[in-house]
């Protein structure tokens, strides 16, 4: 901590000159060699790279059962790590080790692909992934570190099975809402996890996640959309009837889980907001005119009733991401709309002005609503 | 032990015993798999390198290829391992003849298909090779100087691997190495 502040405090009448001086004691008696221990750790960092540097040199020279035994060793240590640190209760020890224990996982199904010379597509040693080191982080995660990794991973693994489903769109109508309904899914989970479980943190890590994840999704498919031109939206708009009824099935069962308990309303009012959106533009006629303006609109829409969603439910730093988000998404659209530097400029002083009426009205906002003290 | 020990256990054995399995599949599958070498050519001057697989052409005897007209093809091979004869088969053929049988398998690119219905059907394979050797390896394909040929595996379920890159009959290291000073 700081101690500069210590003597304004003094000048000011709030602390005496004893009490300072006594948190100065206290302060220096408690100082941890901060300087001492990142070089220490920059010394580390080096020699790892260094080391593995040498075996990436010579890594076609290295037998293949050695590299898997090698490994292996390195995924047992990581996974005596979580036991070590579990035993001996260490929260964040524990997530540390789960998260590198969950790497490991992942590089060691890519060292088995690369030493019997697999190919496969990429959904597949994903989706193997998730579905081996899942069963640990979900059970045993206990912060923001596992809660983004299985996050980011379940993302990723999404995105490619919707990618190599767009292909076989016809055939697998119903299994493309599988992953276009994840966010809710996961939103779900995290929700009934908050209310059964005493990892508070991490489930509602994942809540957080699965409601940006839900927000960028939901406002990315209308810009798609506008962007297709008339031709591909007819196109489009057919593939949608095939798997929206199974899409709203799926989010929409979840959504009305939500809605009925109070603690979790607002979080059913985002993911109906996203589902709405992203269903709104196959309703509507196919079009050639771009969407740059209506898409943006969308946008901030949906972060807007998040930013309501999360000042009612006391989540202050949901709401400033959504202001924050707003405030960029109206700079972004001038660079869309205007060509030339001229009106490029005259875009900025405008948009300029409307993040400072956003962000005054935002202070205001939150003066009123009070994120943080009040329900 | 309590039972969230018990359970952490299990959670942290799943993976380890899954990732072993999922080895010794693979070892199980390439342990019984045959040998054979194929001839191989650059079949697309533009683009033969995408990240780090060299993207290349077997060279097939072209009744092989044209009979092989569908997406669900099977290949018969015979013959010696250095210079197999292949023949195209139907699923009802039966195994008479075969030392081994290559089939379509879906999404695997290590031995497949490329426009069955056009008419100018081409197998195509990828093999993934270091960064370093990347241009050597795309000009001396490109040229057709050298002989080039791909080792493959063919597994009992009729996956082609191809599992080395052979230069005149000699692993693509060897040769660069002797060629190359």
């Amino acid at each position: 901590m700081s101690l500069r502040k210590l003597d304004h405090w003094v000048t000011a009448g709030l602390l005496s000159a004893g009490q300072a001086a006594a948190i100065r004691a206290h302060e220096e008696a408690n100082d941890r060699p901060w300087l001492q221990w990142a070089a220490f750790g920059l010394g580390g960092l080096a020699i790892l790279l260094g080391f593995a540097a040498i075996i990436a040199s010579n890594w076609d020279a290295i037998p293949g059962a050695l590299k898997l035994g090698v490994h292996l060793v390195i995924t047992l240590g990581c996974a005596w790590g979580v036991w070590t640190a579990w035993t001996r209760e260490r929260p964040v020890w524990i997530d540390l080790a789960l998260f590198l224990f969950s790497g490991s996982l992942l590089t060691a199904i890519a060292l088995i692909g690369q030493v019997f010379q697999l190919s496969s597509p990429l959904w597949k040693p994903l989706l193997f992934w998730l579905a081996i080191a899942s069963p640990l982080l979900l059970t045993f995660g206990q912060g923001r570190l596992t809660a983004l990794g299985w996050s980011v991973m379940t993302v990723w693994t999404a995105f490619e099975l919707l990618d190599r489903f767009h292909v076989w769109l016809e055939a697998h109508s119903a299994f493309i809402a599988l992953p276009l309904a994840m966010p809710a899914l996961i939103a779900t989970g995290a929700a009934w996890g908050l209310a059964h479980s005493r990892r508070q943190v991490f489930w509602h890590a994942i809540l957080f996640c699965a409601l940006v994840i839900a927000l960028f999704g939901a406002a990315f498919a209308p810009m798609a959309w506008w962007y297709t031109g008339a031709a591909g939206q007819a196109e489009q708009t057919a593939w949608f009837w095939r798997y929206a009824p199974w899409l709203w099935l799926a989010a929409g069962g979840c959504i009305a889980w939500l809605w009925r308990q109070a603690r979790f309303a607002g979080v059913a009012h985002v993911l109906l907001a996203c589902l709405v959106a992203f269903s709104l533009p196959p309703l509507l006629p196919a079009t050639d005119a771009a969407g740059e303006v209506l898409s943006a609109l969308v946008f901030s829409g949906l972060w807007a009733i998040a930013a309501w969603a999360a000042s009612r439910h006391r989540q202050p730093a949901a709401f400033k991401l959504a202001i924050a988000m707003i405030a960029v998404r109206l700079i972004i659209i001038y660079f869309e709309v205007f060509g030339s530097l001229l009106e490029t400029g005259v875009g900025l002083i405008l948009s300029g002005i409307v993040v400072i009426g956003v962000a005054s009205a935002a202070v205001r906002l939150a003066r009123r609503w009070k994120p943080g003290t009040s329900a | 032990m309590s039972r969230t020990a018990r359970l952490l256990l299990a959670c942290l054995a799943l993976p380890v015993v899954a990732l072993i399995a999922s080895a010794l599949d693979a070892w199980r599958q390439a342990s019984t798999a045959t040998s054979w070498v194929l001839p191989i050519e650059g079949y697309d001057p533009r683009d033969p390198l995408r990240g780090h697989y060299l993207a290349f052409r077997y060279v097939l005897p072209d009744a092989a290829v044209a009979n092989a007209w569908s997406d669900d093809w099977r290949l018969c091979f015979t013959g010696k391992a250095e210079q197999p004869s292949l023949s195209a088969v139907t699923m009802t053929d039966g195994d008479a003849g075969c030392a081994a049988r290559a089939r379509w398998i879906a999404d695997h690119d290590g031995f497949r298909i490329e426009g069955a219905m056009s008419g100018h059907a081409v197998f195509t394979g990828r093999f993934y090779i270091p960064e370093a050797d990347g241009q050597a390896l795309t000009r001396l394909l490109a040229g057709r100087q050298v002989r080039m040929a791909m080792q493959v595996q063919v597994a009992l379920n009729g996956k082609v691997t191809p599992i080395a890159l052979l230069i005149e009959g000699k692993p693509y290291t060897d040769w660069l190495e002797d060629n190359q000073s």
